[in-house]
């Protein structure tokens, strides 16, 4: 075991599962104001991995430019898939799972289709730029980024769920949705902008992943799962406890494939996620 | 008691499966073949539609059990050289002790549905990494089973047609015990289960017994018809057999047909699995993942259609129609 | 102001309300009594546009009401308490009063209003930072009640408001809601507490099985045979 790369490996378990959490983030909110999860989040990530691919092939742009289109249009995304899935359903929890599994093959299909099965890569001006910190660590630059980018956003995430009325109208249809159209919050209107919120996290998670990761169309599944379990992890809805089980996600996949070999170093994540649930059945951030 | 209509239904069904049964024996391979595979889908789903439909836990783990079915009794033929039936009990048996776990811990820690959903999921992610990553179940590059002229002892078989009537019985093994338990006093205590748990426990409903047989029940039988389904392959992938996506796929199917009903799983897989192989036979070479992506389309449009599937909404439509015409009777003056 | 017109309503096919009408006027105090099942939460829902009537008129200064949506019905002046109070669990006191203004044409009053209901009910101010959830079944009726008076109602509507409350805490609510009559509010009072309600209330409604069997001023109700037998034990 060499622990001279242990402060290495952990800074970069850290940074990847800051990314972990922004994709379980984008389901916590989707479940916070329908009790529904669509399965096909992950698929959603390699959308709009895909669409940054384009718009660097088409236009040169570089990923970290590009997410001014990514993120509306994965906005919008986010939105069609509360008009015409969820909302049809009406939350229906088993309903919209089954039909986000119907999802996973269109938008795995699609991505085939057009992009073919082979890897692609997305250079950005940031990718092969390091950053040291004294003599142990050589971070990428891009988790760097991705690592602010995640603290921003949950700053920001705290301030409009604490302090403005659209975040405490978020938390209304939560914890009592007749008492928020009640009171006269637009319990639709709600609904359609935290699914879009929803869609534009995803498309910053996409464009964190992109330079680091190569894309494939048969990524979805392990996206999906990697937000799923910080998710569960923090009990669906506690937005804070996912970005933080997100790291701890991301923590046991560095430390799993850097010190420990073969399959269970890879399956260290699920592992820890499975023991974790066994002994906190009710996730890590509540008493019981 | 029997009344003239289940009389006719019982006779009505058993004609359609005997149609179905010498139809299948006269098509020609390639499109045998696909019956098989679509016989095969079909008991995988009624194995998992026990667990999932009935109690109502959407199990999506099962890929582990079809992947122990395929692999270990494959595994313990060539390298112990231990006979298939034997191996096919065996896989069966760590199935079901597996599945008894699962449910158990389920059980334990009071996991509502939707959680059991997730959970599963990485449990069935969890046991793909640990099955590519074990050299004794043939790790990321499987099995090749060679096949010689059919000898029932040691469960080969030669041509398609022989692996069709397999397949068959099979089904109709699963479709028959499907059917004895959604009537028999355990389907009833699992439905009371899956639409009210605490209500079933206040009437005195063993939760944990229910949860743990029908998981058990569900987990051999996936298992001996993933060895079904490896024998008739050859090829042993683990890609395919210990991947996410083949429990994705069988809940698909139940849930287009009807979860939770008897025939629900039969119409989904053996709709659907002949759509897939049509579309991939007609679109797969002109554009890869076209087919795969018009049936995600499809069974998106079904699901927002007939929430129910596909045999409820049938049912419904049928007593819509009958309404409709006791309706006009009525109006007629006596 | 508020005028009901043979207004039929139900779930899933089975009628719950039949052929209701009754009206408040502008500066009313109206209650409307009966035992539970006869349809009374319903009767409150379908005018705050939660439920859907299959049938009939409910006019609110001069336009129909039916189809609107409940948060516009909120907007237009019609504020609810609903049964059981419904508080936002995990807010705060002062987080639940500012969501009773959300909507946007209560946005910029809300610090006065806020003062006022802090005024009514000193106990809240007291409380602001508590949460919700761990408030005494009084308070959570009083914040419940503050909540909806900070949408700046024109008709308050609350939907049995003594429901498992201490007498002394009754009283407080029912003199909260006496003052706020004599400054002008309507009000529609669902009780089952036919004693209270009639002491408070000028006139009201008797609904039975979904179906209105008396009406009339508080004297004549609390003198009708009928009343005296089923509802007050006389
Ligand atoms: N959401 C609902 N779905 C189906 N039935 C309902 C629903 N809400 C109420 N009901 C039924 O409608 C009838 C009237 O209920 P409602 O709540 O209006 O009565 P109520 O007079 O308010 O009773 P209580 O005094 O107990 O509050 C009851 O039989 C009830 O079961
Ligand atoms: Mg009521």
């Amino acid at each position: 075991m060499d622990l001279s790369i242990l402060p290495q490996t952990i800074a970069q378990g850290v940074l990847v599962g800051s990314t972990y959490g922004l994709i379980g983030l984008s389901m916590g909110l989707m479940y916070s104001v329908s009790g529904a999860i669509s399965l096909a989040q992950g698929h959603m990530v390699s959308m709009s991995m895909y669409l940054v691919l384009s718009l660097y092939t088409g236009l040169q742009l570089d990923p970290y430019v590009s997410v001014a289109i990514t993120l509306p249009v994965l906005a919008l995304a986010g939105a069609a898939l509360y008009w015409f899935l969820i909302r049809p359903l009406s939350g229906n929890a088993i309903m919209v799972f089954q039909a986000s599994l119907g999802l996973m093959f269109l938008i795995e299909n699609v991505l085939l289709m057009i992009y073919g099965g082979q890897f692609h890569q997305v250079p950005s001006i940031v990718s092969n730029r390091f950053i040291t910190f004294g003599d142990a660590m050589i971070m990428k630059l891009p988790l760097l980024i991705g690592f602010g980018v995640t603290g921003a956003l949950a700053g920001i995430l705290f301030v409009t769920l604490e302090y403005t009325d659209y975040g405490r109208s978020m938390r209304a249809v939560h914890q009592n949705e007749r008492s928020a159209a009640l009171v006269g919050v637009n319990v639709q209107k709600v609904r359609l902008w935290v699914f879009a919120m929803s869609g534009a996290v995803i498309a910053i998670a996409g464009v964190l992943l992109v330079p680091s990761t190569p894309l494939h169309p048969a990524e979805g599944l392990k996206y999906t799962l990697v937000g799923l379990m910080p998710l569960v992890l923090a009990g669906m809805s506690n937005f804070f406890g996912i970005l933080l089980s997100g790291v701890i996600i991301g923590l046991a996949e560095a430390i799993g494939t850097v010190y420990i070999s073969g399959a269970i170093g890879l399956s260290l994540p699920y592992i820890i996620f499975i023991l974790i649930l066994i002994f906190r059945p009710h996730g890590l951030f509540k008493g019981h | 008691m029997m009344t003239e209509h289940n009389v006719m239904r019982v006779m009505g069904v058993a004609a359609t499966i005997v149609a179905v049964g010498v139809a299948g024996w006269f098509l020609p391979d390639y499109y045998l073949g696909i019956a098989v595979k679509a016989l095969i889908y079909i008991g995988l789903a009624v194995a998992w539609n026990l667990i999932g439909g009935f109690a109502g836990q959407l199990s999506l783990g099962h890929s582990v059990f079809i992947a122990i079915g395929a692999l270990l009794p494959s595994a313990l033929l060539l390298k112990e050289g231990v006979n298939f039936w034997a191996g096919m009990a065996i896989a069966a048996i760590v199935s079901a002790l597996l599945g008894a776990v699962i449910s158990w811990i389920a059980f334990r820690f009071r996991l509502g549905h939707l959680y059991f959903a997730l959970i599963t999921l990485a449990f069935a992610e969890l046991g793909w990494f640990v099955i590519i990553g074990t050299e004794y179940l043939g790790g990321a590059s499987g099995f090749f089973l060679a096949s010689g002229p059919m000898n029932l002892a040691r469960f080969e078989f030669a041509t398609t047609q022989q692996y069709f009537v397999v397949a068959f019985m099979a089904v109709l093994a699963a479709i028959g015990l499907s059917a004895w338990i959604f009537h028999s006093k355990l389907g009833y205590y699992l439905r009371a289960i899956r639409n009210n748990e605490d209500a079933a426990q206040a009437i005195g409903i063993n939760l944990l017994a229910c949860k743990v047989v029908v998981m058990v029940i569900s987990a051999a039988l996936s298992s001996v018809i993933g060895s079904i389904y490896a024998r008739f392959s050859g090829f042993v992938d683990p890609n395919l057999f210990a991947s996410p996506l083949i429990i994705i796929e069988i809940v698909l199917f139940t849930a287009i047909g009807g979860i939770g009903t008897v025939w629900g799983p039969v119409v989904g897989a053996g709709l659907l699995v002949p759509l897939g192989e049509v579309l991939r036979g007609h679109l797969g070479n002109a554009l890869p993942g076209l087919h795969l992506a018009i049936y995600g389309f499809l069974i998106v449009i079904v699901i927002l259609v007939m929430p129910g599937g596909i045999t409820r909404g049938v049912a419904s439509i049928r007593k819509a129609l009958q309404g409709l015409f006791t309706k006009s009777r009525s109006d007629v003056p006596a | 102001m508020l005028e009901l017109q043979s207004v039929h309503a139900g779930y899933d096919g089975i009628e719950v309300l039949s052929n209701v009408s009754l009206s408040v006027g502008d500066g009313d105090y109206v209650t409307l009594l009966g035992a539970n099942n006869a349809g009374k939460s319903t009767l409150v829902n379908c005018i705050s546009g939660l439920v859907r009537p299959t049938n009939g008129r409910i006019i609110y200064k001069g336009s129909d009401l039916v189809g609107v949506p409940p948060h516009e019905i909120t907007s237009m002046g019609i504020c609810q308490v609903p049964e059981g109070r419904q508080l936002f669990p995990s807010m705060t006191v002062l987080e639940n009063l500012l969501m009773g203004g959300i909507a946007p044409n209560a946005r910029s009053r809300r610090p006065e209003r806020l003062e006022f209901v802090f005024e009514l009910f000193p106990r809240l101010a007291e409380r602001r930072k508590q949460q919700a959830g761990t408030l005494s079944g009084g308070e959570q009726q009083m914040a419940a009640i503050g909540r909806a008076l900070i949408g700046g109602p024109t008709l308050l509507v609350l939907d049995e408001p003594s429901l498992g409350l201490s007498p002394l805490f009754v009283k407080a609510i029912f003199e909260a809601l006496r003052g706020l009559h004599q400054g002008g509010l309507s009000i529609l009072l669902v009780e089952q507490n036919l004693s209270v309600a009639l002491r408070h209330a000028q006139r009201g409604y008797v609904l039975e099985r979904g179906e209105i069997v008396l009406a009339g001023n508080n004297a004549k109700l609390r003198d009708d045979p009928h009343v005296r037998r089923a509802y007050l034990g006389l």
